[in-house]
């Protein structure tokens, strides 16, 4: 019956424990309570012991979706209408969406078993210091009216030299 | 005493006609012998510094039966008491002989031996990233806590007033049918151990066989901790280290569809579904 | 039951010590913080018994949804690193891109490869995004669909790319 309960409380959703207060002979001392005295204790959990894993993903999976569906109209808009607004808001769109997407990645493979509890916590925060200066960049080029799309319009209009 | 004496000529006389078998198999055997190699994982944890390895074995496939399980347990009964696998049903409904045949996992019961193609081997691994207890036997330790932990039991708000037995929940046929594609999993485990994401992050990721049925808890008419569940699954490691690979539908020798009840759940989780009401009045007869 | 349960205790007691009735155990309840309970992990306790992991990428069948799956990754990764690189090199100001390849002074086969390298990570990660949309709304999830689904991105991708490098 211990174990049951002991069972019943260890997952994450059940109530306080419902027996508890019956569990008790009439408390008499014993006399020879010194002698007797075996430290039986046993543990009972009436909170939760396992931690579920923390954190709420959810608004995170759903921003990614938004602007992915974004991306789908943004991408094409840039490169057929060409602007400076454009431009930045490609550019911000490309970094945040490359940025989540590397971060799925580095979640993946980056596991503390592998390589400890430091490495994963640093690897997150050289992803954000690489989107930053991304982002900074591809702004400074946007200034400079070398946005992503007029740069790469550029670059197919190469031609071969000969 | 007749008995007796019927049982000493039995003793006496058993195996007199046992060469004319052998003549007939060994004629028969010895006309066409199909043969096909078997290559299959060994570990022996009673010397756990020898490396795993893998052993071949030759198997006649015109005394063998048409499956890989009978071929398992021939060259166990013939030729290697030691081959270690889990094995029970022998059809495919109860989950033992989960094992990676050919690069794919699979159930060994089920599993047609490929007669065609006598000179190619078959592999025979076990479930894949899974601890190996023994040869063929992985450690399910994990996968079984991971099902308890999404609390795969029904769940009502008043328990209290509703006596369980006294009278059965209603559901309709419309909500019955949502179960049908997620309550036959066997728990065989092949499509988690065939998920790499599941490879990868083994402690944290619950895997496409217990979120499967986590979702067939969740959209079950008659449960009522809905919210709950959902919440459970909201970390960013429980549901979402899912990418829609699909291998997992993809192996699963059930024919189950793993890999869609995470988006319905990743849905519901997301605001783009919702549960429905169910179409019946669940508690009505324990009024 | 619970209180059959004390009776059993108390019933016990005195079978133990006959000569004191009074000698009951004595059992108390202590609300004390929830502490982890010392559970070894399930790592941990293979390691114990030196368990090897059976093999998983060496030996697993490559199939259409694994491998179109890391293709979706690895071009992910891909334009990501043209991305960073351009805006990386961009920060400086005065770093052309464009004035570098120039300077490349390449032939027409090798822009076209270039074109190519750029263009079909872009179409094959641009049309899968599209199917991985779908799936997220619970769509063509089922393996027919999911292989279906699979060829006609692989073809429209590539025409897509070979489009963008050629006829642009």
């Amino acid at each position: 019956m211990a174990l049951s309960m002991l069972l019943r409380s260890s997952s994450r959703l059940s109530p306080v424990l419902m027996n508890a207060s019956r569990i008790s002979c009439a408390p008499v001392t014993p006399i020879l309570a010194n002698k007797i005295a075996i430290n039986n204790s046993r543990q009972i959990s009436v909170s939760p012991i396992r931690q579920s894993a923390t954190g709420n993903h959810v608004a995170l999976w759903q921003a990614e979706r938004a602007l992915s569906v974004g991306l789908l109209g943004i991408v094409p808009v840039s490169f057929l209408i060409e602007s400076q607004a454009s431009e930045y808001l490609l550019s911000l769109a490309l970094v945040m969406h490359f940025h989540w997407g590397l971060e799925a990645l580095v979640t993946d493979y980056v596991r503390e078993e592998l390589f400890g509890s430091l490495l994963p916590k640093v690897s997150h925060v050289l992803l954000a210091l690489i989107s930053a200066a991304t982002l900074a960049g591809l702004f400074m080029m946007a200034y400079k009216d070398q946005g992503l799309a007029k740069t790469t319009r550029k670059i197919w209009a190469i031609q071969p030299a000969n | 005493m007749a008995l007796a004496n019927d049982l000493r000529i039995i003793l006496a006389t058993r195996g007199a006609l046992s060469h004319l078998r052998s003549i007939h198999s060994s004629s028969a055997a010895s006309a066409a012998q199909k043969i096909k190699t078997f290559e299959i994982y060994r570990y022996n944890p009673e010397k756990p510094d020898e490396k795993p390895r893998m052993q071949s074995y030759k198997v006649d496939l015109n005394t063998c039966g048409p499956m890989v399980l009978d071929a398992l347990i021939k060259i166990k009964n013939e030729m290697d008491p030691t081959l270690t696998f889990r094995r029970s049903c022998r059809e495919g409904i109860c989950g033992s002989c989960a094992m990676n045949i050919g690069g794919t996992n699979t159930l060994a019961c089920i599993s047609k031996i490929d007669a065609s193609n006598l000179d190619r081997p078959v592999k025979i691994y076990p479930l894949p990233h899974m601890y190996v207890v023994k040869d063929l036997v992985p450690d399910f330790t994990n996968f079984y806590n991971q099902y308890r932990s999404i609390q795969p039991w029904l769940q009502r708000k008043n328990e209290k007033t509703e006596e369980k037995g006294k009278a059965q929940y209603l559901q309709s046929v419309d909500d019955r049918s949502k179960l049908d594609g997620l309550y036959e999993c066997i728990l065989c485990a092949c499509c988690s151990t065939s998920c790499p994401s599941y490879w990868w992050n083994s402690e944290k990721y619950l895997g496409p066989a217990v979120l499967m049925q986590a979702y067939r808890w969740i959209i079950d008419s008659r449960d009522e901790s809905t919210k709950a569940r959902l919440d459970k699954l909201r970390d960013p490691f429980s549901v979402y280290r899912c990418h829609t690979i699909m291998n997992c539908s993809r192996t699963c020798p059930k024919g189950l569809n793993p890999g869609k009840a995470i988006a319905e759940i990743k849905k519901l989780l997301g605001g783009l579904a919702t549960k429905d009401a169910p179409g019946l009045e669940t508690a009505k007869l324990h009024k | 039951m619970a209180l059959c349960l004390a009776r059993n205790f108390c019933n016990r007691a005195t079978i133990f010590n006959p000569a004191q009735l009074s000698s009951a155990r004595y059992v108390s309840i202590k609300v004390v913080p929830a502490t982890q309970p010392a559970v070894e992990g399930h790592d941990a306790r293979n390691a114990r018994f030196k368990r090897p992991q059976s093999p998983h990428l060496t030996i697993y069948k490559p199939q259409l949804t694994s491998m179109l799956s890391i293709t979706h990754r690895g071009t992910g990764i891909l334009l990501s690193s043209y991305v960073i690189a351009a805006g990386i090199a961009g920060i400086s100001g005065d770093f052309s891109v464009v004035s570098s390849i120039e300077a490349l002074q390449l032939g027409a086969a090798s822009l076209a490869a270039l074109k190519f390298s750029i263009a079909f990570p872009f179409s094959y990660h641009l049309v899968n995004g599209i199917r991985h949309l779908f799936w997220d709304m619970g769509k063509f999830l089922s393996i027919k669909e999911v292989y279906t689904t699979g060829y006609a991105m692989l073809f429209a991708s590539i025409v897509l790319s070979l489009a963008l490098t050629f006829l642009f």
